[in-house]
């Protein structure tokens, strides 16, 4: 699942994205929406990297 | 005197209630200030002339034979093309939506009406209040953006089409625009004004903003729509004070809390001369001026919004983007592909990170009567092609305090720059208050050449 291995790299994880948009939007929208793939990679690895203390409960409505 | 489309909402609603002009005056005024710019800024989506006038001649009967309803009777307002109003078109700027006519008010535009005011008419949004431009220009330079996604709102209180208006931030779309046209932005509180019947982009963060010139013009519209409504589930019970009244309570110069990390690393080298001088003309002043750092959940929080966002986004979306794909602009076509695609554990994991980055700042914000940073990294970019860079508004939407943006002056090319003013959650009236305190020391009116 995109993301969900630790070790993952950026670059993995923007690869992983693309391979599943082709998969679902085909080459030509993988292609054109490869720049925020790109960058949903960037956020979903920052996000790996930095995981809230385990008692954080997440926020929907502040 | 000014010209009737001069004056700001709380002027107007005064001068209302006293019997000096009345809503058709105004109304008519506000047209014929419209009519001939309109070809060139595109501020409008729609505008019921019939319905406006009809609506204006009731305030003036109701007024004589039952006085005012509330501080904005008779006053125009106008609407970002996506808060639901009965019987009148509400499109988003979109062509999923180009047909849409609501049964009901948006609550807040409900509110509106209690407190007085009438509908001047719908203002263009970039579509669905998302990152695709739109087709209206900044007053101050054609060729640069207005910014968004509240363009339209934001250049006609800019220009004096109409006094207040209303827009949305889920990313910068209050406090951006109106840095980049020279207004007062207040994005209060997530929570403090009612969301429903306003079309959203994402519900975890998506906040009413105010665009208006004045800090008590802010505080009228704050104070006529704020309250709990328990049709939005994110509405807050908070009680709501006076905010007018709060704007001169003050006991004395503010403590302020000057961001430099990060925002004036980030902006160009006007804006941080600009906010710098800012910051100096406050001191001057008397306010006590202290430099405060981010705390560490701040980086990732810029990661997490941008998950939160395209999820939400995408979840929205779904069900007419399986119909009407092809009726997509491309950046917000592609942020729902994306968003599609994202895992629901780095959604939760996000929505966890905003929620601690939320609890570190707002410790911070509370150890001040408002923090200041820069609204905007530079002047509106010179691009039709990008609604400009949200990155100063994002940490304060995501996080839910609230921000008012004030002007601060013009760059070198005579484009407007502006600072911001953050404050704890739910303490609006001490923000509107110190707000007041530093329009009053900048006294930086800006307006926009009269040449359209």
């Amino acid at each position: 699942m995109v993301g969900m291995n630790p070790s993952q790299s950026q670059q993995d994880i923007a690869r992983e994205l693309f391979t599943k948009a082709t998969e679902l939007y085909g080459t030509q929208r993988a292609e054109a929406i490869r720049a925020t793939l790109d960058e949903a990679a960037e956020h979903i690895w920052v996000i790996s990297q930095n995981l809230p203390d385990k008692e954080q409960e997440p926020a929907f409505f502040l | 005197m000014a010209e009737l489309y001069d004056l700001t909402a709380a002027q107007a609603g005064d001068r209302i209630r006293r019997g000096e002009v009345s809503s058709v005056e105004l109304c008519q005024a506000l047209l014929g200030r419209i009519d001939p710019m309109e070809s060139t800024l595109k501020a409008w989506v729609t505008i019921d002339r019939e319905e406006l006038f009809s609506e204006a001649k009731q305030r003036d009967q109701e007024l004589k034979e039952k006085g005012p309803r509330g501080p904005l009777h008779g006053v125009p307002v106008g609407l970002k093309d996506i808060f639901y109003t009965a019987g009148m078109k509400t499109t988003a700027s979109s062509k999923v939506y180009a047909d849409f006519v609501p049964d009901y008010d948006a609550t807040c535009v409900a509110r509106l009406k209690n407190a007085g005011a009438i509908v001047l008419g719908k203002a263009v949004t970039t579509e669905f209040a998302t990152g695709d431009p739109s087709p209206t220009r900044n007053a101050w330079n054609l060729a640069h953006t207005p910014g968004g996604s509240s363009s339209g709102s934001s250049v006609a209180v800019s220009t004096r089409m109409v006094a207040a208006a209303l827009g949305s931030q889920t990313g910068g779309s209050t406090c951006r625009p109106a840095s980049y046209n020279g207004i007062v932005g207040l994005k209060p509180s997530y929570g403090r004004i009612s969301r429903y019947g306003v079309i959203p982009v994402s519900w975890s963060v998506d906040t009413v903003g105010i665009l208006v010139r004045t800090v008590e013009d802010a505080a009228v519209m704050l104070g006529a729509m704020a309250g709990h409504d328990p049709n939005d589930p994110g509405s807050s019970a908070e009680p709501v004070p006076d905010y007018r009244a709060a704007l001169g309570s003050l006991n004395g110069p503010p403590r302020i809390g000057l961001i430099r990390g990060f925002f004036l690393d980030y902006c160009d080298d006007e804006v941080r001369r600009n906010t710098e001088a800012a910051a100096e003309k406050l001191a001057n002043a008397g306010a006590t001026v202290t430099e405060v750092g981010l705390p560490g959940s701040f980086a990732a929080n810029y990661a997490a919004h941008g998950i939160i966002q395209a999820v939400d986004c995408a979840t929205f979306h779904e069900e007419f983007f399986r119909r009407q794909a092809d009726d997509y602009s491309p950046k917000l076509r592609a942020t729902i592909e994306t968003g599609m695609l994202i895992p629901a554990v780095r959604y939760m994991q996000a929505q966890r990170m905003r929620r601690h980055f939320a609890v570190e700042i707002a410790e911070v914000a509370r150890g001040f009567d408002a923090l200041l940073t820069p609204s905007t990294p530079a002047e509106a970019p010179r691009d039709l092609n990008t609604t400009g860079d949200p990155v100063f508004q994002r940490p304060w939407t995501s996080s839910g305090l609230p921000t008012i943006s004030l002007p601060s002056g013009l760059s070198a090319n005579g484009l407007p720059l502006g600072i911001q003013l953050e404050g704890a959650p739910f303490d609006e009236a001490h923000l509107l208050a110190v707000a007041a305190w530093c329009e009053k020391v900048l006294d930086v009116e800006l307006v926009p050449p009269d040449s359209w």
